[in-house]
């Protein structure tokens, strides 16, 4: 019954849904962040937590514009975004902040420095579903593919040579999930899911393989010589030797190892406050070590499960959308953020090599979190005008004395509520492919013996409401209604 | 997971009916995939936090049992009087501790990546400018990789204010990689010449040693220079060490494993006589540059010593490299203990005791002084046409031409064996040593040259000593032995020690009465009727040599003024040696006066009797 009343919700709300968890996650991210900020009572915070709660409110009201905006109507716009952000990418490359060895940061006069590759990768994944559902050029076969390939590499090439491989990697990943939902189907779906179980059951062991081989760094270096950034093939030495090696990786471990179940308690994480886990990436690439020492496998799990419903939320309304470009745009955000959230989990967990990635609205960075919630509001947009069935109910009548209420949940089902007050509702879900005004209209239309047929008037066919037969199920449901119906009567 | 229902396939606008069941049916498997890598993920976590938590903290815990120095209490320096010389004074001091806060195989580079940046921070809890940080933090970085020293002291000044101690005091568990060591300052309360004989204090000099700096302070005993650095063996005491158990982070001290006690250093009582020390600088340096030595006989206690009276004591680093470039007003150096000049007509006894001592010149002979002397081929200059003048005249008038002809008689090795007798190049403890000319250091084949002797008589050239050196000859010309200068009373020391009486007898002199004889009436007439006549006072009998060392290129007519003086002179108690760095005047002109007005000073403050100072013993 209580899953009747959630999924009855979350079907009718699932907008309101998405940007609840979103804003959970932020704001456990945002708390955390003004963790990572703090040393102790006394000390000067770092103002970093403020920027973030900056971006997050640019980022929540951009997420409300578009929800509450049809995303169709962005049309060409995306086009124009598109390239906007790649001649973006381009400008970072040639005048871009260095930090830290790469050129990722951009400071335009009378704006706050941002991340160009983060409202590319939004962008691009908008204009990558917008040329498989409705390409504007009409190509066909290799060429469209390799179009629409070029659309995704390019600012891909652009981001990976800042170089921020995390963020290109995220967006080829995304890409080819998009992709695949455009162009595959349930039998590659599952073919790549088994695909994937084998190769992590292979890659484990491996993985403990060639950590038990304490490879000499130099050889590792040696053989990784021709790659050209060097703190890449630092990580992976570090990634080899996490023992052997004052790394960050072994931080994260005595973060979560000393978290334990409940954690230290928020503000209190050592290890990051006294500069173990260096304070410029225990708010960013490692928060979920920071949560885990100071929230325990409590908060991990919290977050996990949290980032678990938002890309099931977002896929359900790809799943459930009429809209082609809906719901690869849907499918785009999730991948996106499912992506990121197991390179960025898996990074914690010693699971791969440390790419610099965090988890979208969780992590400190401020032009992430802020695309985060745009695509959000996107996923919202997609589900308020596209799929069926979202908003309030409509009420349809109210049978008194019986407490029945019948309720309009979109075009195609109704919902005869049997006991509208107290705690819990017995809702009857029918499927009813044909409008009905009352429930004595309703009542009648079941009972009625079928009359002769009769010359119709030709219609206007509507759009939405078509008469079709009666499913299978209605006639049991509706006695059982009238049952209790009967009963009430009695009473 | 619910199956997908509703009715998508009606043909509604931008939805391909085939397409949209295809993709559902993806989409179902991201929609069952996703949370399962995730719920896999989590396992993971409940292994390292949970079923792994343990081992993984024993790892890092396995050498976090680690040692630590519980440092002496160090002894302090008094004078005769008992006044404090250098003392200490309980300060404390930031201290980088990388140790405490560094991981197993860990390296040191990644440790102080991890703590530098933290340094900011500490910075940031004191009010702006408080503490005195004059490295940042690359350079501070820079520097413990140079050094590769796991404490760092923090701060240009060792003296950390109360006011900023209660500021860290609640932030100490914050930062368990500074820590607020106590320490002891040393406070050097001598006058500034004597300090910066005993020793520069509260400063840690340079990064680097500067070339030619041979005061350089060495690592271990930053802060300690001068004769502190020399005794420092005694001051120092025994460390002792801890050996502590901490947490498994390296945080927190958990137990005290083994303990052994340090020993307090010696506190030692050094010779040195305040109100003669004090007398000493203001009366026979003033403004000028220059050393002096004030010395007591027959112990050869040094009772007054200094040097660079205007060169800071305790300078900063920035005063440090202006004083090693040579831009600042001060000698980086103690000029009391390594400043050499040439010793100037104060060697000329040393010519004449080699002239004496070979019997090639008798005591009554006697030398015709024209007013110059052709030294091959050069015309060389006496002070004056002194005509026919004997030994002793020749050194109270003090006599280049006589004392040529002399050098000539004893032959120039013979100078250079009695120099040596008399301590010239005697190593002694903490002090550079003198310098005389030798054959092998001679400029053409190895032979000796007129020109050569004349330099090598008269104490010019490469023929340098310090004012120790010159003390040390003087007295041993009076008392036949070469004896090394004390600095510590008897009995402040270890029998037996270095410093201790029985070794400091370099050697005995045995000169032969009549020549000792001719050289003391030449001293005394050197403050009759010689060059040394302004320093007469009041009929005190002073032996004295004044003297004039030509230094620097010709054309600059640099010289330093000497001046070398027992008194009184029946029953010598103090020899006097002072020597002025650039002085205007020669000798006698120049310290003579000065040297009356010490001497009145010494009866005054009752260290010379009026009786003995007035000739009565």
């Amino acid at each position: 019954m209580l899953g009747l009343i959630v999924q009855d919700a979350e079907r009718r709300h699932r907008h309101l849904w998405i940007l609840l968890v979103a804003l959970l996650l932020a704001g456990i991210g945002l708390l955390f962040v003004r963790s990572t900020c703090y040393v102790a009572e006394g000390f000067p915070l770092d103002p970093a937590w403020r920027r973030q709660a900056q971006w997050g409110l640019l980022g929540l009201l951009l997420c409300v514009v578009f929800a509450m905006n049809d995303f169709r109507r962005l049309g060409g716009l995306v086009w124009v975004g598109y390239l906007a952000s790649v001649l973006l990418l381009a400008v970072t490359l040639l005048a871009g902040v260095k930090s830290n060895g790469a050129y990722r940061w951009l400071k335009l006069p009378g704006l706050p420095s941002f991340q160009a590759a983060a409202p590319a990768r939004l962008f691009t994944l908008l204009a990558y579903a917008a040329w498989l559902s409705r390409p504007p050029v009409r190509l066909q076969g290799r060429l469209a593919g390799l179009v629409g390939a070029a659309l995704v590499l390019v600012p891909a090439t652009l981001i990976a040579v800042e170089p921020s491989m995390g963020n290109a990697l995220t967006l080829v990943c995304a890409c080819s999930l998009v992709w695949f939902v455009a162009r595959g189907n349930a039998a590659w779906a599952r073919r790549l899911a088994l695909t994937a179980l084998l190769a992590a059951a292979v890659a484990m062991p491996a993985l403990g393989w060639v950590r038990q081989q304490n490879w000499e760094p130099a050889k590792i270096r040696a053989a990784l010589s021709w790659w050209p950034y060097k703190h890449h093939v630092n990580r992976v030495v570090w990634f080899c030797h996490p023992t052997g090696h004052p790394s960050n990786e072994r931080q994260i471990m005595y973060c979560l190892a000393s978290g334990g179940w409940f954690g230290k308690g928020l503000f209190r994480g050592i290890i990051q406050k006294r500069g173990f886990l260096p304070r410029a990436v225990a708010g960013s690439d490692f928060i979920l070590a920071t949560i885990g020492e100071e929230a325990g496998l409590l908060g991990c799990i919290t977050v996990l499960m949290l980032c678990a419903v938002l890309v099931v939320l977002c896929l359900r309304v790809a799943a459930e959308t009429t809209d082609d470009w809906g719901r690869l745009i849907c499918t785009g955000v999730a991948a996106l953020f499912a992506v990121q959230v197991l390179i960025s989990v898996g990074m914690v967990l010693r699971l791969c090599p440390i790419i610099g990635l965090t988890i979208p609205l969780l992590g400190r960075a401020g032009t992430l979190m802020t695309t985060a919630f745009v695509g959000l509001g996107l996923v919202a947009s997609v589900q308020r005008h596209t799929v069926p069935g979202t908003g309030a109910p409509q009420v349809l009548c109210h049978v008194s004395p019986p407490p029945t209420i019948m309720y309009r949940e979109n075009r195609d089902t109704v919902v005869i509520d049997l006991l509208p007050w107290g705690p819990i509702k017995l809702f009857l879900r029918l499927r009813w492919e044909r409008a009905a005004e009352t429930l004595e209209e309703l009542v009648a239309m079941s009972t009625a013996k079928p009359k002769p047929a009769k010359p119709k008037r030709p219609r206007k066919p509507k759009q939405y409401h078509q008469d079709t037969r009666e499913l299978p199920g209605f006639r049991d449901a509706l006695e059982f209604g009238r049952r209790c119906l009967r009963r009430h009567k009695k009473d | 997971m619910q199956p997908m229902k509703g009715n998508p396939a009606v043909g509604a606008e931008g939805c391909s009916v085939p397409g949209a069941e295809r993709a559902r049916g993806v989409l179902v498997w991201g929609m069952m995939a996703f949370p399962g890598l995730l719920g896999l993920m989590a396992l993971l976590f409940f292994r390292y936090q949970v079923l792994n938590a343990k081992e993984l903290q024993a790892k890092c815990s396995d050498q976090m049992v680690r040692w630590a120095n519980v440092e002496p209490e160090r002894g302090t320096l008094t004078a005769t009087g008992g006044e404090n010389l250098c003392y200490n004074r309980p300060v404390y001091r930031f201290v980088l501790d990388l140790k405490a806060v560094r991981y197993p195989r860990e390296s040191l580079a990644a440790t102080v990546d991890r703590v530098t940046e933290r340094l900011a921070l500490f910075r940031s809890i004191f009010p702006p400018g408080a503490v005195s940080f004059s490295l940042s933090e690359r350079q501070i970085a820079e520097r413990i990789r140079q050094e590769g020293a796991l404490d760092f002291v923090l701060g240009d000044d060792w003296d950390v204010p109360p006011a900023l101690v209660a500021r860290f005091a609640p932030f100490r568990d914050q930062f368990p990689e500074i820590r607020l060591e106590p320490a002891y300052r040393r406070v050097c309360a001598a006058s500034s010449a004597l300090a910066n004989t005993l020793g520069r204090v509260a400063s840690d000099g340079p990064t680097r040693r500067p070339e030619g700096d041979l005061d350089y302070l060495r690592p271990e005993t930053r802060g300690v220079s001068g004769l502190e650095q020399v005794l420092d063996r005694y001051l120092r005491g025994q460390s002792g060490y801890e050996e502590i158990e901490v947490d498994a982070l390296g945080y927190h001290r958990v137990s005290a494993v083994a303990t052994e006690p340090a020993l307090a250093g010696r506190s030692l009582r050094l010779t040195f006589d305040v109100p003669v020390q004090e007398a000493a600088e203001r009366l026979l340096l003033g403004e000028d540059a220059g050393a002096f030595i004030v010395v007591e006989l027959p112990g050869m206690e040094v009772r007054a010593m200094g040097g660079a009276p205007q060169a800071a004591y305790a300078p900063t680093p920035t005063e440090y490299a202006e004083m090693a470039a040579g831009t600042a007003r001060g000698s980086v150096q103690d000029l009391a203990r390594f400043w050499r000049t040439p010793p100037g007509s104060t060697f000329k006894m040393i010519t004449f005791t080699a002239a004496l001592m070979s019997g090639r010149l008798s005591p009554d002979a006697t030398f015709t002084c024209t007013g110059h002397e052709m030294v091959n081929g050069v015309s060389r200059p006496c002070n004056k046409a002194h005509g026919c003048i004997t030994i002793p005249e020749a050194l109270a008038k003090s006599c280049n031409v006589a004392t040529y002809e002399a050098a000539k008689l004893a032959g120039a090795e013979n100078i250079v064996f009695w120099a040596h007798q008399f301590g010239f190049e005697e190593a002694l403890p903490s002090q550079r040593t003198g310098l005389v000319l030798a054959r092998s250091r001679l400029h053409t084949a190895k032979r000796w040259t007129n020109t050569d002797i004349w330099n090598l008589c008269l104490g010019q050239g490469e023929t340098e000593a310090s004012v120790t050196t010159l003390a040390m000859y003087v007295v041993a010309l009076v008392t036949g032995e070469l004896v090394q200068p004390a600095y510590v009373e008897e009995g402040s020391l270890p029998p037996g020690d270095r410093y201790g009486r029985e070794a400091r007898v370099v050697r005995r002199i045995a000169l032969r009465p009549e020549v000792r004889e001719v050289l003391l009436t030449g001293m005394l007439g050197c403050t009759q009727y010689g060059t040394g006549r302004s320093a007469a006072c009041g009929g005190i009998p002073i032996l004295a040599k004044t003297g004039t060392a030509q230094t620097g290129p010709k054309d600059e007519h640099r010289k330093n003024a000497l001046m070398v003086a027992l008194v009184p002179a029946q029953s010598p108690k103090y020899c006097i040696v002072c020597a002025i760095k650039d002085s205007t005047g020669g000798g006698g002109g120049t310290i003579g006066p000065r040297l009356r007005d010490l001497i009145q000073e010494l009866v005054g403050l009752g260290r010379l009797s009026s009786m003995v100072a007035a000739g009565g013993e």
